[in-house]
């Protein structure tokens, strides 16, 4: 029964905003808006409650003794950003204080989290080739082969690169994607059907 | 097993730690080193890479109004910092008044970033303006489309918002929306979101190279108007702007384009150690298979 007022609200509310693209009605227009509006709110309440419930947690954490160091660390930040943007008169994410986390901590440590990317992949490749040797050494010849045709050489050879990988990418790469986001939005579809129809319920 | 055996076994076991230190060092020297004549990002002078974005920019009429939106993610935003700052000093070249927007957290970080950057280059709240942080995802880009955007971030007016007035308002009253992605909100939200309720608006992006499987589509279908979504597309774009010769303000492109030598040499390590890895595994399994056929 609760999944069913569930799935009929959120059908209510998706026909109306479709609706609302298709057809010029200024009281459905209204509606819509209200609609979006309450989405907005809901999308803002949710960001609130994630802050919250992250606070509840680690200072759970600290108070039992359990990854304190960790569970500090997360609440320190978390009171480094805000602190700065919510004292009063700041002027919010424009304050020169947030300003100087985010340029000076946030924007390098994401960076340098990113770069880990490098090392760890060449890592799990070695991995990967020596527990499935056959699939992963195809995977990683293709990888080795976009590499090459990456590298950034000029002159004669690079625009030969140049041009290879361009067709690679606007002709292989891009039908594999394409039918992997066709395949995924399918999927999507067919599982929200399932669920506002209330068919999920039937293979339980 | 003899000592003789044993030594040349120590002997040729690297000290631990030494290979991320070398590849630091190169990468550090990489870096310091000019650039290399024979190396090239953006494919060089005859290249045609880049001309996407500075056509679209370059045909906006005189003194377009251009909205920005700034959400670009913290991780990969290096790659395209160089073609996004490129873009806003294209914009300020040809006259543009912009409008910046964000939609997630760390593309307001960066958007206030960078427009704390171009007033400092001289960018009056003629020129710039900041709409702010629209919180909502998707659905306060929906509410964009209806909204009159007659305010700033602070609840003031603005000559660029009065101009908007003029001319209707809202996101209509744009000549060109250049979407910096990399984020959750990108290129495919203002298409699947803005393009249906405001179809005459022209949708540019920059985004980083990950993203290009699923902007391609719609730069080939002529849903975007432009798009710069690899490095050497960035870089090249970032070349022919910077070509422009504005020496300073805010026309100015601020920085160097990546080092391709720096680049280089990382993809050099990855191809070695992606070939060393795939030896050891045929050699090993050619050895496995001798033993098998000699048991």
């Amino acid at each position: 029964m609760r999944r069913s007022i569930y799935a009929a609200v959120v059908t209510a509310v998706g026909i109306v905003i479709l609706a609302d693209l298709v057809v010029a009605n200024p009281a459905l227009g209204s509606v819509a808006g209200f609609l979006t509006g309450l989405l907005v709110l809901l999308a803002a309440a949710a960001a609130i409650a994630g802050a919250l419930t992250l606070l509840v947690r680690h200072s759970g954490r600290i108070a039992r003794g359990t990854d304190r160091a960790g569970s500090l660390a997360v609440l320190v930040g978390m009171t480094l950003v805000l602190v700065p943007g919510l004292l009063p008169g700041s002027a919010g994410a424009d304050a020169p204080a947030v300003r100087w986390v985010v340029a000076a901590l946030l924007a390098p440590l994401v960076a340098a989290i990113f770069a880990l990317l490098f090392p760890l992949l060449l890592s799990a490749a070695r991995r990967g080739l020596r527990l499935r040797g056959r699939e992963s050494g195809v995977m990683l010849a293709g990888a080795a082969a976009v590499l090459v045709l990456l590298l950034p050489i000029g002159g004669e050879p690079g625009a030969w690169l140049a041009s290879i990988a361009a067709w690679v990418q606007a002709v292989p790469v891009a039908a594999v994607f394409r039918g992997m986001l066709l395949g995924v939005a399918a999927i999507g579809a067919l599982t929200a059907a399932r669920i506002l129809l209330g068919a999920e319920g039937i293979d339980e | 097993m003899s000592e003789a055996r044993r030594g040349v076994g120590r002997g040729r076991r690297l000290p631990r730690g030494i290979l991320p230190l070398a590849l630091i060092a190169a990468l550090a020297i990489a870096w310091l080193v000019p650039q290399l004549p024979f190396l090239s990002l953006g494919g060089g002078a005859e290249s045609t890479l880049g001309d996407d974005l500075h056509v679209a920019i370059g045909s906006l009429p005189d003194q377009p109004n251009v909205i920005v939106d700034m959400d670009p993610d913290l991780g990969t935003y290096p790659e395209i910092r160089y073609a996004t700052r490129a873009a806003l000093a294209d914009l300020m070249a040809v006259g543009s008044r912009v409008a910046v927007v964000s939609f997630s957290t760390e593309g307001r970080a960066i958007a206030v970033a960078e427009i704390a950057r171009l007033r400092a280059a001289g960018a009056g709240p003629d020129r710039l303006v900041d709409l702010g942080f629209r919180s909502g995802g998707e659905a306060a880009l929906v509410q964009l489309t209806g909204q009159p955007l007659d305010r700033d971030v602070s609840g003031a007016t603005s000559p660029v918002l009065d101009q908007l007035q003029e001319r209707g308002g809202g996101l209509g009253a744009f000549d060109l929306a250049l979407v910096v992605g990399g984020g959750d909100m990108g290129p495919r939200s203002w298409i699947e979101q803005v393009e249906p309720r405001v179809p005459h608006l022209p949708v540019a992006a920059i985004t980083p190279t990950f993203l290009l499987p699923q902007v391609q589509p719609y730069r080939e279908a002529g849903q975007l108007v432009a798009l710069a979504g690899t490095l050497p597309e960035a870089v090249a774009y970032g070349a022919s702007v910077a070509g422009g010769g504005a020496t300073s303000g805010p026309e100015r492109v601020p920085e160097q384009p990546p080092n391709a030598l720096a680049i280089l040499v990382g993809m050099l390590v990855a191809l070695a150690v992606l070939l060393e890895s795939g030896m050891s595994g045929l050699v090993g399994g050619l050895r496995g298979a001798s033993r098998g056929r000699r048991g």
